[in-house]
């Protein structure tokens, strides 16, 4: 029984259920209505029910099959680089602009692959800084600043 | 001939410099990304969508389309070089591709494709022209009630078509449409949702989750160490691209029954460019007199997928410009972006904005030719770029989908759901949750909540409303139908399974 912790079609239906739950205790705030006047919390409550059930289905029939269909390994090092990678560039854009967000965001990036040689990511850091600049603020005209002080 | 007069009308629109100046934009950008390795159509699509927001829409729609049918043919590039598909769509060009590539001759598959690709989209674009306004006929009849079956259709049978498991893509389908609810519910104008974040009144954009799972996951799982991607030894001359006699003979036939059957499928919900070229490559295989020859570098399995998947993406335009019912993650893509510039999808799209539908047809026949002059002389370009270093490129995607991502609402706000939806969208990938059925839930909730609640108060209450016109029940008796199929097929499936597991 511990063994099917870790497979697939158990998680997934996990993962489903708390979805469904999510979205239909979330619902409760809203009127529901009737059938002829749907309010706001009906739809999202039939819905967050039918995900629930769809995940016990899947976790159900994988449990009595009982052979676990293993999770793939998770990788954490491209998965986390690159999240830290947006966010970085989400915190510098406004604040620092987006010179100093693309050149983070990239040396952030390098992080993620063991393939990164930093000559390397420093001279596409700045490239791509000075590409963005160019080519999203000044010719296509977007809404960024470029330098923040 | 009205046809013909609404075709001179589409291709006065096209031919613009503007126009021209989209569509080459597109073809070549599409192709360029289609090529990178472990990028698909579908990724180019996302990732560039923010930067068509700028123009007219017809200029956005042409140009996304050039960046589509681009895409699918560099894909089949990489495939070819590389046996490194980036979508599952051109992974059936790498099955006889690669062989020939290895056996020095990959200038032979690289011509064949840009033929094949050329005649598939021609005829499929010839049966959208002469589909669509009937379809749009019957479809003005439509009220709430068909609507909301047809979508329910379109989900099913997309679910269907992305993965083995159904409950798993049926459940994917459903956590885009309750991701769709968040923000203002359009009847009573409550938030919902929103947790106090102003910017999520206007809810989680398609763009947003498109550039998450198919951009920012993508990236991810190609950083995993194991993947590898080294170039075959082509030897001297590989460049060579006549085809034999004889291959060029059998082509013709594969051509033809790949064109066929992808212009088919295409228009049906659900079944894009991946199951045609797949199915293609099946019948190939039946037809042909000595099938040993598939997977050693026979023609027939490029050709007959290639023509499969350009006639499938043409006709795939059917639904979502008619109904406004996308088929795939594509159709999903374009189906937003024409919401985006406030068009309203649907039958009317043809009648309110003929421009828009004539000139982006006009303008794919125009791309399907320009397709041809971008690649076979400059194929030497492109495999160069295919040998540009993983290490060097991501970090570039990386910040396209920053900026890109920032510029929908300019805000900060915008990059931290990117962040979150692209880590949720490499655990979906590893617990082999699909993301289109995502996708297209989130697009089209909206649309059938509204149907659903309209249908409902016109049936007072009644959901016998869905049986009581035959257009309705007829579409829901083909769910029922296609519901029990998947269903059969899943469990003979599972079956199979446990007897070759056991026999192990």
């Amino acid at each position: 029984m511990r063994g099917m912790l870790n497979d697939k079609d158990v998680l997934t239906g996990l993962l489903f259920m708390a979805i469904g739950a999510f979205f239909a205790i979330g619902a409760q705030d809203y009127a529901m209505g009737t059938m002829r006047r749907m309010g706001p919390g009906y739809f999202p409550v039939v819905l967050g029910s039918l995900l629930m059930s769809i995940g016990a289905a899947l976790a159900i029939k994988s449990v009595l099959r009982r052979r676990p269909d293993r999770v793939e390994r998770l990788h954490l090092r491209p998965a986390l680089g690159l999240t830290a990678a947006i966010l970085v560039f989400a915190a510098l854009v406004e604040r620092a602009g987006l010179i100093a967000a693309c050149i983070a965001c990239v040396l952030v990036a390098g992080i993620a692959s063991s393939e990164t040689r930093w000559r390397e990511a420093v001279l596409i850091a700045i490239g791509m800084a000075a590409f963005s600049a160019v080519v999203f603020q000044v010719l296509l005209g977007l809404p960024f600043r470029l330098w923040v002080f | 001939m009205e046809l013909f007069d609404n075709l001179a009308f589409g291709f006065d629109v096209a031919f613009s410099w503007n126009n021209l100046l989209y569509c080459l934009i597109g073809v070549v950008l599409g192709t360029f990304v289609g090529v990178l390795p472990g990028l698909g159509a579908v990724t180019a699509i996302s990732m560039l969508l923010p930067f068509t927001f700028g123009l007219d829409p017809l200029g956005a729609l042409i140009m996304l389309s050039g960046i589509f049918y681009g895409g699918l043919y560099g894909g089949s590039t990489a495939s070819i070089l590389l046996n490194l598909p980036g979508t599952p769509a051109s992974a059936v060009a790498a099955m006889d591709g690669y062989p020939l590539a290895q056996q020095g001759r990959a200038g032979v598959p690289l011509f064949m494709t840009a033929i094949a690709s050329f005649a598939g989209g021609c005829v499929g674009l010839l049966l959208v022209v002469v589909a669509a306004p009937a379809i749009v006929s019957i479809a003005l009849e439509f009220g709430p009630a068909e609507y909301f079956s047809m979508m329910l259709l379109g989900l099913l049978a997309a679910a269907a078509a992305a993965s083995q498991s159904l409950l798993r893509s049926v459940g994917m389908v459903v956590v885009g449409l309750l991701l769709g609810l968040v923000g203002t519910d359009i009847v009573s104008g409550m938030m919902r949702f929103t947790f106090g974040v102003p910017i999520m009144a206007e809810g989680i954009s398609f763009i947003v989750v498109a550039m998450a799972m198919f951009g920012l996951s993508e990236v991810m799982r190609n950083l995993e160490p194991h993947v590898d991607r080294s170039m075959p030894d082509h030897g001297k001359g590989w460049l060579s691209m006549l085809p034999t006699r004889d291959e060029a003979r059998r082509s013709i036939g594969a051509v033809l029954r790949g064109t066929g059957l992808g212009a088919f499928l295409g228009a049906l919900p659900g079944a894009g460019p991946t199951i045609s070229s797949f199915m293609a490559y099946a019948v190939e295989t039946r037809v042909a007199k000595d099938p040993s020859r598939f997977g050693k570098g026979a023609i027939e399995g490029v050709t007959a997928p290639e023509a499969a998947n350009n006639a499938a993406a043409q006709t795939g335009y059917i639904p979502t410009l008619t109904l406004g019912i996308p088929g795939d993650a594509v159709g999903a893509l374009i189906l937003g972006t024409l919401i985006m510039h406030g068009i309203s999808p649907g039958p009317r799209v043809i009648s309110s904005h003929p421009e828009l539908f004539w000139g982006l047809i006009a303008s794919m026949w125009i791309g399907n030719f320009l397709l041809l002059w971008v690649n076979i002389p400059f194929i030497g370009v492109w495999v160069k770029i295919l040998s540009i270093p993983y290490r060097i490129l991501y970090p570039m995607i990386v910040i396209f989908l920053c900026i890109g991502v920032y510029s929908v609402a300019n805000s900060s706000f915008q990059l931290i759901l990117l962040a979150g939806l692209g880590a949720a969208g490499y655990l979906l990938a590893k617990l082999d949750c699909p993301a289109s059925p995502l996708l297209l839930g989130l697009i089209l909730g909206p649309m059938m909540e509204e149907n659903l609640r309209r249908a409902l108060l016109i049936g007072r209450g009644d959901p016998m409303i869905f049986f009581e016109t035959p257009i309705s029940a007829g579409i829901l008796a083909i769910c029922g139908v296609l519901l029990l199929v998947s269903l059969v097929s899943s469990l003979r499936n599972t079956r199979r399974r446990l007897k070759y597991s056991g026999s192990k």
